[in-house]
């Protein structure tokens, strides 16, 4: 097989596959019925409205853990622990705002580095930052049932909860942190990946890996 | 985000016309980002969809082609780097190339060509391969630098590079 080839041949070829694709436009003239356009809009919508979502319960919480924290500032127990939880929920909301806004900013009609360069970064808040929220539930869980008795049952919890529950909850955290460490070493790439994805949907290494591409290839 | 709930039918006429003039971009862009024809049917209705979607922020001052090119590269290069994509790509290069080659083609010569181009094209990461796109179709150093976001001595010497990589990697 002969493979040479230069520049001419090349602008060629692309002539011939030019040629061949107008062929192929005129046998997918259904392509761009609406209903069709429809369904690969429908696709795009779950990750906004779920930002939404999180919107509208950082902020209903927030309310929630403040009107709490302010009811019983006569607890000790009470007062940090609705304290605690309105700080986890201001934090949700800075969380849902930060990628609403990267979500927003995305126009694809903008030159392509800007839009990659946006996309990256909001790969990289999902699989960095966000999933972190859920980590401080390995102590938060006991301020949560701290305030969860005293709305529903109208008792406080009793304070022994949390000398079990705080060794319980450091050891649990540095578990989880020392794991993190541990599946992300480059030797086993491939499980950190796997578990970047399933939490978050990306991977940080690609995400991180794109934004370096970027930068490359302005800098050539 | 959603404009088309408010896209009076004068503009989906125009949005139609101008697509259908232009159409062959979306096909081109698809071709070249995506190998698997099931994916580069979705790829071409990923991108309609986005044009549609973006169409009511369209200027008209500006040329229809540098918007609908950066609409579609944009989807395109974000589609090849989404994970589903990844896994249905698991498929040997020279099989996928069987769908790019005419089988009726008179010259099998060209057909060779054809295969050596796409094959040059997949060794490429998604933004050099936007940049080689758009030399191929013999856009304007501006337009180039319009549609990427980068300078018109960047996209020079962008240019003058993958001219010589084409070399290097094509005269075997």
């Amino acid at each position: 097989m002969d493979t040479t080839m230069d520049l001419d041949e090349l602008k060629q070829a692309w002539q011939t596959l030019d040629k061949r694709l107008e062929q192929q436009a005129a046998i997918n003239r259904h392509l761009f019925t609406e209903s069709r356009v429809d369904k690969a809009k429908a696709r795009l919508r779950p990750l906004l409205v779920g930002q939404l979502i999180q919107l509208v319960a950082g902020i209903a919480l927030t309310v929630f853990f403040a009107q709490f924290w302010i009811a019983h500032t006569d607890s000790m127990l009470l007062l940090v622990s609705g304290l605690l939880m309105h700080a986890w929920s201001v934090l949700l909301v800075i969380s849902a705002v930060m990628e609403l806004l990267l979500i927003t900013r995305l126009n694809y009609a903008a030159p392509v580095l800007t839009i990659q360069r946006t996309l990256a970064y909001l790969r990289t808040w999902r699989t960095r930052i966000a999933p972190w929220l859920g980590l401080p539930f390995w102590l938060l869980w006991m301020p949560l049932m701290a305030v969860v008795f005293q709305v529903l049952f109208g008792v406080e919890m009793h304070a022994d909860v949390f000398w079990y529950g705080i060794p319980i909850g450091i050891a649990g955290l540095l578990a989880t942190l020392w794991f993190h460490r541990w599946s992300h070493r480059p030797e086993r790439r491939h499980l950190g990946e796997a578990i970047d994805a399933n939490s978050a949907g990306h991977g940080v290494t690609r995400a991180q890996a794109f934004l370096d591409e970027i930068a490359r290839f302005e800098r050539e | 985000m959603e404009h088309t709930a408010t896209m009076t039918s004068d503009a989906r006429a125009t949005f139609g016309e101008l697509l259908e003039r232009h159409r062959k971009i979306v096909f081109k862009v698809a071709s070249t980002y995506a190998r698997h024809p099931d994916d580069r049917a979705d790829l071409a209705q990923e991108i309609a969809a986005q044009l549609w979607r973006a169409f009511p922020g369209y200027d008209a001052q500006r040329t229809f082609s540098t918007w609908m090119y950066r609409v579609a590269l944009n989807v395109a290069i974000s589609f090849v780097r989404s994970d589903s994509h990844r896994q249905r790509h698991a498929v040997p290069l020279d099989d996928a190339l069987h769908d790019v080659a005419d089988g009726n083609a008179a010259d099998p010569e060209t057909d060779e060509q054809v295969r050596a181009l796409h094959g040059f094209i997949a060794r490429l990461d998604p933004l050099n391969r936007a940049l080689l796109l758009l030399y191929l179709e013999e856009r304007s150093q501006r337009e180039i630098a319009d549609i990427l976001g980068i300078t018109e001595t960047n996209v020079s010497t962008k240019i003058s590079r993958l001219k010589q990589r084409i070399r290097d990697d094509l005269t075997a």
